[in-house]
């Protein structure tokens, strides 16, 4: 009972106790990240072309991609378009209401579509149906089920599970200018590499990796490094050369530059972790789509 | 289809600036004389005025905080501010964006636990650009909260780099900005480099990706020079019209 009073009380000072002694609340230590677990196509519905489902500790995000065929814009006469919806409803937590997005959903959704259209993990002309006339545009929905802390990572990660299972189908443009999907299987979308997060809480100059709920309103900042790693290509054997996809700290407390670089060496060691967990499930769901495929 | 070029062979940017160089700064502090705090600021093209009032009394009460004071920012882009001609509504996403990157950055650097249960009002308006949008805007914002004599832990400065042709360069014009390769823009307290701010969305090597981070400190740098010398000016000023009345 007092130990809940003094955390109601003054949480800071509880986290601060908690934090000089190398332990979170939850048990965790500063870098620990909590459980990731992911499963591919948990959405059956055949209009979903991909789907993922995320957990990381109790944080839950459904990702679901669907295609729809839309003209390329003027601009990028060469491009398919990529349109990010993240959907934060009462749902997930009562931190959030119904009706217009909330600026974390806001922000989330920049910060995704940055990633897929900077970073470019996949070519957006892959996209491209006939230059000028038609174009897939992939539509991304991300749903949290449960909100106990750092969406962004289960969001992004999601992303990616997804990415890896997309298939755009195979068209046939009539003669009056339509076009319609054909039977068959689809060529996968070529992803040259993995967008793999890690965020950070900053507490008073400490890295708290993967904040949870409890955590995300103590620290004063929080701050996203995305990487990438070479996979096998280059010849180098374990992980090889990181790449950094995304940094994206958006003001609230200070970062000095060595914790910028300290975030950057642990997101890095975290992306050697997940990258496995996220091929695995993109090779069971593949497995288990073999499995049940008519004609085998 | 020609390839555009962006660094010559004799080492000059489209707009004749060498990689490590910041486009020409001009700034003026308490243009306005209603506001609580003004400030006018062009970094190359691109040109902000930003307004701040307060601390004032909360808006919406439900707002308030008993411990320190909230930030508000609104963002403002005419419609003749681009290429081309086009008006965004208050809650068209890249304004929504742009105003909640600048308030957090705010947040960070004002002690707003020196005025408790008020509130400070940001407007940005940008009326011409040129790329660097968000760079620009916060130090135009950070000149006009110092003119509304607001207490800042230091002078927010920010500013962009970037990686082109093979090179890091300072503070990207639109062109090249727009042309795909990396922009990071980077806000700091000068005082201990510290990074209040820094987005990036492209794919670099870690190497290259420090490099602009430090190319971008180091345009940050010579931002602050130029501010604070601008600070010091308007200052030096208001003081001698004080002495001699």
């Amino acid at each position: 009972m007092e130990v809940e009073a003094f955390q109601k009380l003054d949480p800071q000072t509880f986290y601060r106790k908690f934090l000089s002694e190398g332990v979170r609340p939850d048990g965790r230590g500063l870098q620990e990240v909590r459980d990731v677990a992911v499963s591919c196509g948990v959405l059956t519905a055949p209009h979903v072309a991909a789907s993922a489902l995320v957990t990381l500790g109790d944080t839950k995000v459904v990702t679901g991609i669907t295609l729809q065929v839309g003209q390329p814009s003027q601009a990028e006469p060469g491009c398919g378009d990529v349109e990010v919806s993240v959907h934060l409803t009462p749902l997930c937590s009562s931190m959030f209401s119904v009706g217009r997005p909330s600026e974390q959903a806001q922000a989330l959704e920049a910060l995704i579509r940055d990633v897929l259209t900077a970073s470019r993990p996949f070519r957006r002309e892959d996209l491209l149906i006939e230059a000028r006339r038609f174009a897939w545009r992939l539509c991304i929905d991300m749903y949290c089920l449960s909100y106990e802390g750092n969406a962004a990572d289960a969001a992004l990660l999601s992303v990616a599970a997804c990415l890896l299972r997309l298939r755009l189908p195979p068209t046939v443009i009539t003669p009056d200018g339509e076009v319609l999907v054909a039977e068959g299987e689809g060529t996968p979308l070529p992803v040259s590499h993995v967008p793999l997060p890690l965020t950070f809480g900053v507490f008073e100059g400490a890295l708290v990796a993967d904040p949870s709920l409890l955590e995300e309103d103590l620290v004063a900042a929080a701050l996203t490094v995305v990487q990438s790693l070479d996979e096998g290509k280059g010849g180098s054997g374990g992980g090889g050369a990181a790449r950094v996809c995304a940094v994206h700290k958006a003001g609230g407390a200070c970062v000095a530059p060595a914790l910028l670089a300290r975030a950057l060496a642990l997101g890095r060691s975290h992306a050697q972790r997940v990258l496995p967990v996220l091929r695995g499930a993109a090779a069971s769901a593949a497995a288990a789509a073999a499995a049940t495929a008519p004609g085998t | 289809m020609s390839r555009l070029d962006f660094i010559s062979l004799a080492g000059l940017r489209p707009d004749g600036r060498r990689a490590k160089e910041i486009r020409r700064i001009r700034c003026r502090l308490g243009v306005l004389r209603e506001a609580d705090g003004s400030a006018y600021l062009e970094m190359g093209q691109t040109k902000v005025i930003a307004i701040v009032k307060g601390p004032h009394e909360v808006s919406r009460r439900s707002d308030m905080l008993i411990d320190k004071a909230i930030v508000n920012c609104e963002f403002n882009l005419a419609p003749f501010a681009g290429s081309d001609r086009r008006k965004r509504r208050p809650t068209d996403r890249k304004t929504v964006e742009m105003a909640m990157s600048i308030k957090a950055v705010f947040e960070g650097a004002v002690m707003l636990e020196l005025y408790p249960r008020t509130q400070i009002d940001l407007y940005i308006h940008l009326i011409q650009t040129d790329g660097g949008q968000l760079p620009a805007s916060i130090n135009a914002a950070s000149l006009a909260l110092t003119d509304a004599g607001i207490s800042m832990r230091d002078m927010v400065v920010s500013c962009s780099a970037g990686h082109v042709d093979g090179q890091a360069v300072m503070d990207l014009n639109h062109m090249e900005q727009s042309h795909g390769g990396a922009y990071v823009p980077l806000a700091i307290l000068p005082r201990g480099s510290e990074i209040l701010l820094a987005k990036m969305e492209a794919r670099l090597p870690l190497d290259i990706f420090q490099e602009v981070l430090a190319t971008a400190l180091e345009a940050c740098r010579q931002v602050h020079a130029i501010m604070r010398g601008e600070v010091r000016e308007h200052h030096a000023a208001l003081l001698a019209a004080q002495l001699a009345l």
